[in-house]
């Protein structure tokens, strides 16, 4: 049996303005998401490229292409790891194309540029220790890097961290051990 | 135990952030004054590079990170909906151009390739001397012309369906040129071309006669008979 709709009485919505009601409710549905995960990826990409002006552009370069795909995107619960992926994904890509430049511009100043080795007393109290750490993360795979990025994050757990990135806790807190006990190794 | 694998359990035990050493190798460390020192080195080690990631991982957000998110989106949805507007526009208007510029193209091209065929592929309209051509014709009458194999080529443009105006034979290159060069001859002087037109006297067909067989075995007899 067919039914019967009554269109209320007034003007109907054009296609237009429903196309605009839509994108509304998406931008405005992003606009909470953006508060919210924001700092994240700015994080992760600071996390990757330790240099804050280059994080700020990978961030609104990740926050950007969520927005544009925003609606494609099926379970909005998903938000969170979708964009962690795109902004390491992006931070990886430009921390590899700024190691070529660097590499192809200057490869005789690298080994100048190496610190001496210390103890781990002196490296904790010294910027030099966080040379060396960051030295030693990109050297690790790019899945330990993401891991130990998000744990060290204040305020995410490893039950947290196993949702964001759609793996299961013993797979992060593997990733986890073998991440700490390399980095332990090179920064003997 | 030796001090090799305490140290390696120790290292294992601090990179997993255990909350005690398994009870071998704290039996072995509660022994061993240089496991301990290593003990604690490692500790001291892990200490700072868990402090060392913390300060990577949460370092300070700019405040105008959102802002400037929230900019660039606006400059964003203008062009967005522009390109929504005029997008099917320009589709439909590259559409039309290209199902009325492509077969003209066509067209155009055949004619180049057809008039490049006729006017610069032999040294101009050079009449031959009518005797020879009527030699040349009465000895060797031309045959069919030999049509090259015919390849599928992927179509382009719409089919076009030629008219017998301007049909096309592909033949060899110089068959195509001896061809043009008869039909020049024929439009100079017409009577070259009526030739081809009577009747070739042909020399009438002589029937041999052919000796009949005979075998003396073979008995001819109606069907009937033989049954």
């Amino acid at each position: 049996m067919q039914e019967l709709v009554l269109n209320p009485p007034g003007r109907a919505l054009e296609g237009d303005e429903i196309r605009q009601a839509a994108e509304t409710d998406v931008r405005r549905e992003f606009e909470l998401r953006l508060v919210e995960c924001g700092p994240l990826a700015f994080r992760i990409a600071h996390g990757v490229l330790r240099n804050a002006a280059d994080a700020e552009d990978i961030a609104q370069e990740a926050l950007l292409r969520a927005y544009r795909k925003f609606d494609r995107l099926r379970d909005p619960r998903r938000f969170r790891a979708w964009l962690v992926r795109i902004t390491f994904r992006l931070a990886l890509d430009r921390w590899r194309s700024a190691k070529r430049r660097e590499q192809r511009e200057a490869a005789w100043s690298i080994s100048e540029l190496r610190p001496t080795p210390a103890t781990a007393e002196e490296m904790a109290v010294s910027n030099e220790f966080q040379e060396r750490l960051a030295r030693a993360m990109e050297q690790l795979p790019g899945k330990f890097r993401l891991v130990l990025l998000l744990s060290a994050m204040e305020g995410y757990t490893t039950e947290e961290v196993s949702g964001m990135l759609g793996i299961p806790v013993g797979t992060v807190k593997s990733r986890l051990f073998f991440a700490r006990k390399q980095l332990a190794e090179k920064l003997q | 135990m030796n001090c090799d694998r305490a140290r390696q359990q120790i290292t294992d035990s601090l990179a997993a952030r255990a909350l005690a050493l398994p009870a071998d190798v704290a039996a072995h460390w509660n022994s061993c004054v240089a496991c301990q020192d290593f003990y604690q080195s490692q500790q001291k080690l892990f200490c700072s590079l868990d402090a060392g990631l913390r300060t990577t991982a949460n370092a300070p957000v700019p405040p105008w990170l959102i802002p400037a998110v929230h900019l660039r989106i606006q400059d964003t949805v203008p062009r967005r909906a522009w390109i929504h507007t005029w997008l099917p526009a320009g589709a439909a208007a590259v559409a039309l151009l290209c199902a009325v510029a492509v077969p003209m193209l066509h067209r155009a091209e055949r004619r180049t390739a057809s008039a490049h065929a006729r006017s610069s592929d032999y040294p101009g309209n050079v009449p031959l001397p009518a005797g020879e051509i009527q030699a040349a014709v009465r000895s060797n009458p031309p045959a069919a012309p030999r049509v090259a194999p015919v390849v599928r080529v992927r179509r382009v443009g719409p089919r076009v369906r030629p008219t017998s105006a301007d049909m096309e034979v592909m033949v060899d290159k110089g068959e195509a040129r001896g061809l043009d060069h008869l039909v020049d001859s024929i439009r100079q002087k017409p009577a070259l071309g009526r030739g081809f037109f009577q009747a070739a006297a042909l020399p009438p067909d002589e029937m041999k006669p052919v000796p009949l067989i005979e075998i003396a075995e073979l008995r001819v007899a109606p069907l009937a008979e033989a049954q």
